[in-house]
């Protein structure tokens, strides 16, 4: 076995006491430890600029097994450099001569001794915690997970070619598709070093007569061919150890470099001596299976070198200068002599790191699904606050439709920037999902009143297989409602307070839409404890129609984030599930909790009164059936609750008041009271913002006794019509009897 | 596809598991102690121990039990936790079941001397011979003719013919029936009791423990175990010409080895040495056929190395410890690791190798500092009066 000797360092005498106080814990440490054996010391010499002390020590570690793939054996030498500052590691080399080059190094120049990178975590947070007792064992484990297979950070890969570095270079998620399109080329589009040295490079893939005017790095792509998965390779210091390095896997890559260097030079030449841009080589290759050749994956690598693209093609005999200018030199081969111009050509290996393409960031974001074709309506502070979190996990392709802009106040709570300010939302939400997308997928901008229903905005409708509205108004929800041949639509709102987030879901056959859910989402507000302040500081009163949608007091975005972000979830849980759906989380913000209720969403059955839809949904009538048979021998009754929409030409029928204590009932006869009434009425009106109020009477007839209204009924039926028709309204009877309900509509028609 | 191997700190005698990568459990000896279930002793209260095992594995049994000889450091408590077939008093109350019960042909025999007639070992005597009677849930390694003699005549009186037990005795030089390398990765190859081939005619060792050649198949690589019993070195040495004699020379490499009787010199020689227990000729060839990176354990107490220890006349001895690791290195091996000594000497913890496609290692980092320290019993606090 050899190893390699540190001999640029002093060897330390026996009696040595060490200097520094980590290298005399370490040593401490060392002498407790049964797996530890320290060889000898070596420190500084006198004459070094920075202070520095090293332990050569031999460790075992048991858990290693003898005939691991890694090549690590039970027994290692290692080299244990303690620096002087103490924010700084204490560097561990692994110093025999045939140690292997794995995973987790740091990148250590070729004659040197490779270093083991122990820790993920930045320094600041490894010195918190660190001890030399347990950073002993973390080289074990590091030895020991290697030797297992079983060290692998999430956020690498598992086999690299060549080993870390500073340098980064970003690719566009559609790298490869792009640059087999003809006339396109690869360029170097930014270029700047970070405050940590690293050098940052963007890319993008152009067409070549759109080539950006000033670039600081020329790009040379080559595509090589596959290599069989294997070990990692040291890094490349030099142009000639980068080609030996890639001679050894089976490519030749300086050919390729040679036929790309000609590809790229114009027949005209191009002038020596120009600005001094540097060369990146950028290096693609398919990695296979060693035993059925199956492609792994497409591995890329970058190296940045530091001469022109025209020394460069001089250097390896593919250019030649005349006249100021580079030409192609077309000798069909480069220059291979062994003191080549080229071989001692510097390099820096790059990182390469791919922009997200959609299904990435749907992995990275444990988004199952590639989502729907859907439509969003409304881009205002929920509609751009869902989209921003579906621009990042790839959830769905979206067309959007708002015909608002931005204006100042909407920062408050709002995606937009105040460059945004009086611009389209959907422009501004249809850019701020590109910026983040960077093409990989875009929203359709549709500047449109979504519930005036243009051809565009129908269009656009049929096409989706979801409809989200987040419009904030009831009058889209009401008027997609009513189309055919569209996705299934969602409805999604905060109440006013900002403290609840609603949201209504058709099934997905469309059996009971939007509409009627809405019906059904009152009559749960006002028969459930969470309803009693679910629409406080609602502008009801002031304001008519969709008040209870609008925010209403003064608040914080983080409020509509935490709603947008429960919503955004739910929508894709929805999304795969076939039921209709109306729920409401309630937040508190006192204390961040959540609670959740749901309310069963029930079909509907719906008559037509002249042009006049009305609709009433199971669950009614089977309140309805029960408490006609609590009260059986006698009849009962009370009152109706509903809304009319009378642009949308409806009546829902939202719920049934049970008799008050003051009715009189007998097995022929029901005359509803009074007492009550009026209180619930005001309390209904309040508790849903205005939209719920009386439209009409209920009662039931006794067993054997069918629907049909008799000779009393009409005669009251006529009295509520008279009295409707002050507020301009029908009047509502309603029947129930034994299996059957029946509703009657009374009119008054031209009482002037 | 890791099997693996435990032993237990059970003082200066033997238990130990083998547990399949297809979950099957092989028990070698049983020796619970009542001082282990002092939680301040460092002896493990193994009954406790592998209950808690058994019950995580959801199984009630163990696949076998072989109890090498009859000695009570291999036996100790087995008749409380074992279910035994042969008295209804033995069997439910959470007992263990022993699908099948490998025993040497000498525990069914009443000639053992009288320092092997313990009260356990009479029971295990009557269950091993009614398991034989009944035909059914044991092996009987070897079968020497006082066995024959007297199953023959049990066999007479059931109506039965002389040969209606042969498929339950194996003998040494063969593989044990019921695991094959194809069906569970593994083969016991039995070395001892065996046949001594002498002048005189065939001499059967009866005093014999039962030693195996265990091999394991990981990821199609080889590794062999070898796991004896208490032996001496004479038996050893029979071993070793036997195998040799048979062309069986691989059945003695070892890539871990259980050395015999908790590390006493007379495992090595006849002499125990000052310093070091030289050992004898083919002893030393069987030390010398450990692979590189193999382990030996000691079953037994911690083996300090001091004045009062080089004078100690019971197991462990220094010298044959001294010995073991001269041979181990010269072999390129990695430790040899004492039961009671791991991870310390306080509380040792069962010693646990892994065996991979990789080879044989330890298995687990052992907790060290905080997360050992929070997990084990402290000393008493409080005020003394």
């Amino acid at each position: 076995m050899t190893y390699f000797a540190f001999d640029f360092l002093e060897r330390a005498p026996d009696n040595w006491r060490p200097s520094l106080s980590r290298t005399r814990a370490l040593l401490d440490a060392i002498k407790q430890s049964p797996d530890f054996e320290l060889l000898e010391a070596h420190l500084q010499r006198p004459d070094a600029s920075t202070k520095q002390e090293c332990l050569i020590v031999e460790v075992t570690c048991d858990g290693v097994p003898p005939e691991n793939k890694a090549g690590i054996q039970y027994r290692e030498r290692l080299a244990l450099i303690v620096p002087q500052n103490d924010r700084e590691y204490v560097d561990v080399f692994a110093i025999r001569q045939d140690f292997p080059i794995l995973p987790h190094m740091n990148a250590t120049p070729d004659h040197f001794p490779l270093s083991l990178c122990l820790y993920f975590e930045p320094k600041s947070v490894v010195f918190r915690t660190w001890t030399p007792q347990k950073f002993l064992r973390k080289i074990q484990w590091w030895l020991t997970a290697t030797a297992r297979e079983e060290l692998h950070a999430a956020d690498q890969p598992v086999e690299q070619l060549f080993y870390l570095t500073r340098h980064e270079l970003v690719l566009p998620w559609n790298f490869s598709a792009a640059i087999t399109l003809p006339d396109t080329k690869c360029y170097v589009t930014n270029l700047f070093q970070r405050p940590d040295k690293g050098y940052h490079l963007t890319t993008a893939v152009l067409p070549k007569n759109k080539a950006p005017n000033e670039t600081n790095a020329s790009l040379i792509f080559i595509d090589a061919p596959p290599i069989i998965h294997g070990r990692v390779e040291r890094i490349p210091t030099t142009l000639d150890s980068l080609i030996v390095t890639m001679a050894r896997r089976g490519v030749d890559a300086l050919t390729l470099l040679y036929t790309a260097l000609l590809e790229s030079m114009p027949e005209s030449g191009i002038q020596t001596g120009g600005a001094g841009r540097n060369v990146v080589i950028l290096l693609r290759t398919p990695i296979v299976r060693e035993a059925d050749g199956t492609q792994e994956r497409l591995l890329f690598t970058a190296f940045f070198l530091n001469v022109s693209e025209g020394e460069l093609g001089l250097k390896i005999g593919a250019y030649i200068t005349h006249d100021g200018r580079y030409y192609a030199y077309r000798t069909g081969q480069a220059d291979t002599a062994g003191n080549a111009p080229w071989k001692t050509i510097a390099l820096d290996t790059i990182d390469v790191l791919t922009s997200n393409d959609r299904q990435h960031s749907r992995q990275q974001s444990d988004v199952a699904d590639a989502g729907p074709n859907g439509v969003i309506i409304g881009a205002g502070s929920l509609g751009s606050a869902l989209l921003n979190i579906w621009s990042r996990n790839g959830w769905g392709t979206w067309s959007v439709i708002d015909n608002d802009h931005i204006k100042p106040h909407n920062l408050v709570r709002h995606t937009a920037y105040s460059q945004h300010v009086g611009q389209q939302k959907v422009n501004v939400v249809a850019s701020l999902y590109t910026a983040v997308t960077q093409g990989a997928a875009q929203i359709t901008a549709i500047n449109a009143d979504a519930s005036t229903l243009t051809a565009d905005v129908v269009s656009s409708l049929q096409k989706s297989t979801l409809v989200i509205d987040a419009s904030a108004s009831l009058e889209c929800p009401r008027s997609i409602s009513k189309i055919t041949e569209m996705g299934r639509a969602v409805s999604v709102f905060m109440s006013p307070d900002g403290n609840s987030a609603v949201l209504l879901a058709e099934d997905r056959a469309r059996s009971i839409r939007l509409l009627p859910l809405e019906g059904q989402y009152y009559r749960a507000i006002i028969n459930n404890a969470w309803g009693r302040n679910h629409l406080d500081g609602h502008l009801g009163t002031y304001w008519s129609g969709g008040s209870c949608r609008d925010i209403s007091v003064a608040l914080s975005y983080s409020r509509v984030m935490a709603q947008a972000a429960c919503l955004a979830e739910q929508i894709q849980i929805v999304d795969t599930h076939p039921d209709a759906i109306i729920k409401v989380w309630r937040r508190t913000p006192e204390t961040g909790e959540v609670a959740m209720h749901e309310t069963p969403a029930h079909s509907v059955r719906s008559m037509k009164y002249g042009t006049l839809d009305v609709y009433i949904d199971q669950g009614l009538e089977h309140k309805l059936h029960e408490m006609r048979t609590e009260k059986i021998p006698s009849e009962t009754g009370g009152i109706l609750l509903g809304y009319y929409d009378l642009s949308g030409d409806f009546l829902v029928i939202v719920d049934a008041i049970p008799a008050p204590p003051d009715s009189i009932s007998t097995p022929t006869s029901f005359e509803r009271g009074t007492e009550g009434v009026s209180e619930r009425l005001a309390e209904v009106r309040q508790l849903t913002a205005d939209i719920v109020g009386y439209i009409g009477e209920w009662h039931s007839h006794p067993p054997g006794c069918p629907a049909s209204p008799s000779r009393d009924d009409l005669i009251q039926l006529t009295q509520l019509a008279l009295g409707m028709a002050e507020d301009g309204l029908p009047a509502i009877s309603l029947i129930v009897a034994e299996g059957e309900i029946k509703i009657y509509q009374g009119q008054v028609y031209g009482r002037n | 596809m890791s099997h693996r191997i435990s032993f237990y700190p059970v003082g200066c005698g033997d238990s130990s598991q083998i547990v399949l990568s297809n979950n099957r459990r092989i028990l070698m000896d049983y020796r619970h102690q009542k001082a282990g279930e002092d939680p301040e002793s460092p002896i493990i209260d193994l009954k406790s121990r592998l209950k808690k095992e058994l019950k995580d594995a959801g199984r009630d049994y163990f696949d076998v039990v072989a109890f090498t000889h009859a000695d009570d450091d291999h036996i100790c408590g087995s008749t409380d936790f074992f279910e035994l077939q042969h008295a209804e008093k033995y069997q439910g109350d959470g007992r263990i079941k022993i699908k099948e019960l490998w025993v040497p042909a000498a525990m069914l025999l009443e000639q053992a001397d009288n320092g092997h007639q313990s009260a356990e070992f009479v029971i295990l005597r009557q269950e091993a011979r009614h398991r034989l009677l009944e035909g059914k849930d044991i092996l009987v390694f070897s079968k020497p003719k006082d066995l024959k003699d007297w199953l023959e005549n049990k066999l007479k009186e059931k109506g039965l013919p002389a040969d209606a037990r042969d498929h339950l005795f194996v003998d040494a030089g063969t593989l044990v029936p019921g695991f094959t390398l194809t069906d569970d990765n593994v083969e016991f190859f039995c070395h001892s009791p065996f046949i001594k081939h002498c002048q005189d005619g065939d001499i059967v060792r009866n005093d014999a423990s039962l030693v195996f050649n265990v091999r394991f198949d990981a990821g199609g690589k080889k590794y062999d175990y070898l796991a004896i019993g208490d032996s001496t070195w004479d038996v050893l040495e029979d071993i070793v010409t036997t195998t040799k004699y048979h062309k069986n020379n691989d059945r003695l490499a070892w890539n871990l080895f259980n050395i015999p009787h908790h590390c006493s010199y007379k495992a090595l020689s006849d002499e125990k040495g000052k310093y070091e227990t030289e050992p004898k000729s083919l002893v030393k060839e069987l030390l010398l056929m450990g692979k590189k990176d193999a382990y030996i354990v000691s079953s037994s107490h911690p083996i300090p190395d001091n004045t009062d220890a080089h004078d100690q006349t019971l197991p462990p001895h220094i010298q044959a410890k001294k010995s073991y690791q001269r041979h181990l290195k010269e072999v390129g091996g990695r430790k040899f690791l004492v039961t009671m000594e791991e991870p310390n000497e306080n509380k040792p913890e069962p010693l646990v190798f892994e065996v991979t496609a990789g080879g044989v290692s330890k298995a687990g980092v052992a907790l060290a500092g905080a997360s050992a320290v929070a997990i084990s019993r402290p000393a008493r606090a409080g005020r003394s009066r």
